[in-house]
């Protein structure tokens, strides 16, 4: 196949959600991605489970879209125990 | 009363060393049971299983678990239930158990379960094999965890069935519609109401919502640690019979 003009963000976006669950580091399938513009960057959302796995994912999708910007947006679950206790009779 | 703690998709990973075990501190104190909804593990390795145990160390209440896709990943789910099994988690696959707390007896039925989608937007057993195959996991989970719920039911006084994948759409909101028929199916809650339950707790849908009901009145709750925001849930499941008792 020739090379041809870079792909739409559509498979950049689908290209970063596999490599984030195949890739050891982030094995991750809640990640929302969404490639914004004028200047290309990708945004990345949603809830992971260590702040270890956070930096990691950033490392992987900077590696998948070179030339992009990686905005970090990701949040780490609490693990704060202080949530109300629901009564169910 | 029976105080549930439940909570699904910690994904432990072997840069978790500490931050289950945290959450947990206080939960033997805050429950008499803990249910975990599946994603135990990030890879579903051995590995990670035994971290799974080490983080639960401290915890002495019975705590009660089913796998999710996640744990399935390595291909090491035998390995990784024999882990979880012989550090004190009882396993449930299309099975069930019962937790005795204060003379009232909570069964719980478990399993995976599956997707499929939907009532009306759903996948059918039909066309090639690989779609068949998709349903008839599905169709299969529904029928264990059917019989698991009808089997523990006669023994318990309240009923809790332990699922990873959702029952219903509603503790779905806030995902994306197009992905429903991968986060679960509506034969599990058709099982549920055929054979009765007092509640559904259930994972899977990290940007889902906590609070739905089948179609038949069965309370789910969706308890993605991703979701409810915290270490875990705790459900007080109150025995209207037994505060019958405790009036007379």
């Amino acid at each position: 196949m020739s090379a041809g003009p870079p792909l739409p963000p559509d498979y950049l976006i689908g290209h970063i959600q596999d490599a984030l669950a195949a890739d050891d580091r982030s094995r991750e399938l809640g990640v929302d991605v969404a490639v914004a513009g004028p200047d290309p960057r990708v945004v990345l959302t949603g809830t992971v489970s260590t702040d270890a796995q956070r930096q990691a994912i950033g490392e992987v999708v900077a590696e998948v879209a070179p030339g992009y910007d990686v905005v970090n947006e990701l949040a780490v679950v609490s693990t704060d125990e202080g949530g109300a206790v629901e009564e169910l009779a | 009363m029976t105080r549930i703690a439940a909570v699904g998709d910690i994904h432990v990973g072997l840069d978790s060393v500490g931050h289950v075990a945290h959450g947990l501190e206080h939960v033997n104190e805050r429950a008499d049971v803990l249910l975990l909804a599946g994603d135990l593990t990030r890879c579903g390795t051995a590995a990670e299983a035994a971290l799974v145990v080490d983080e639960l160390a401290a915890v002495t209440i019975p705590v009660v678990a089913v796998l999710g896709n996640h744990d399935f990943h390595s291909d090491e789910a035998g390995e990784v239930v024999r882990l979880l099994a012989g550090g004190g988690v009882t396993v449930l696959d299309g099975t069930s158990t019962t937790v005795e707390v204060g003379g009232a007896v909570v069964g719980i039925a478990g399993t995976k379960g599956f997707g499929g989608g939907f009532a009306g937007a759903c996948a059918s057993y039909f066309g090639e094999r690989a779609m068949k195959a998709f349903i008839a996991e599905t169709r299969a989970e529904a029928a264990r965890l059917h019989d698991a719920l009808v089997g523990v039911s006669a023994q318990a006084d309240r009923v809790v069935a332990l699922l990873h994948y959702s029952p219903v759409e509603a503790t779905l909101r806030g995902e994306r519609l197009e992905i429903y028929p991968f986060l679960g199916s509506h034969l599990l809650a058709e099982a549920i109401d055929t054979a009765g339950a007092d509640l559904v707790v259930h994972g899977h849908a990290h940007k889902g919502s906590e609070r739905g009901v089948t179609p038949g009145g069965v309370r789910v709750r969706n308890v993605a640690q991703q979701v409810i925001g915290h270490a875990y849930r705790v459900f007080d499941l109150r025995d209207p019979a037994a505060e019958d008792r405790s009036v007379a």
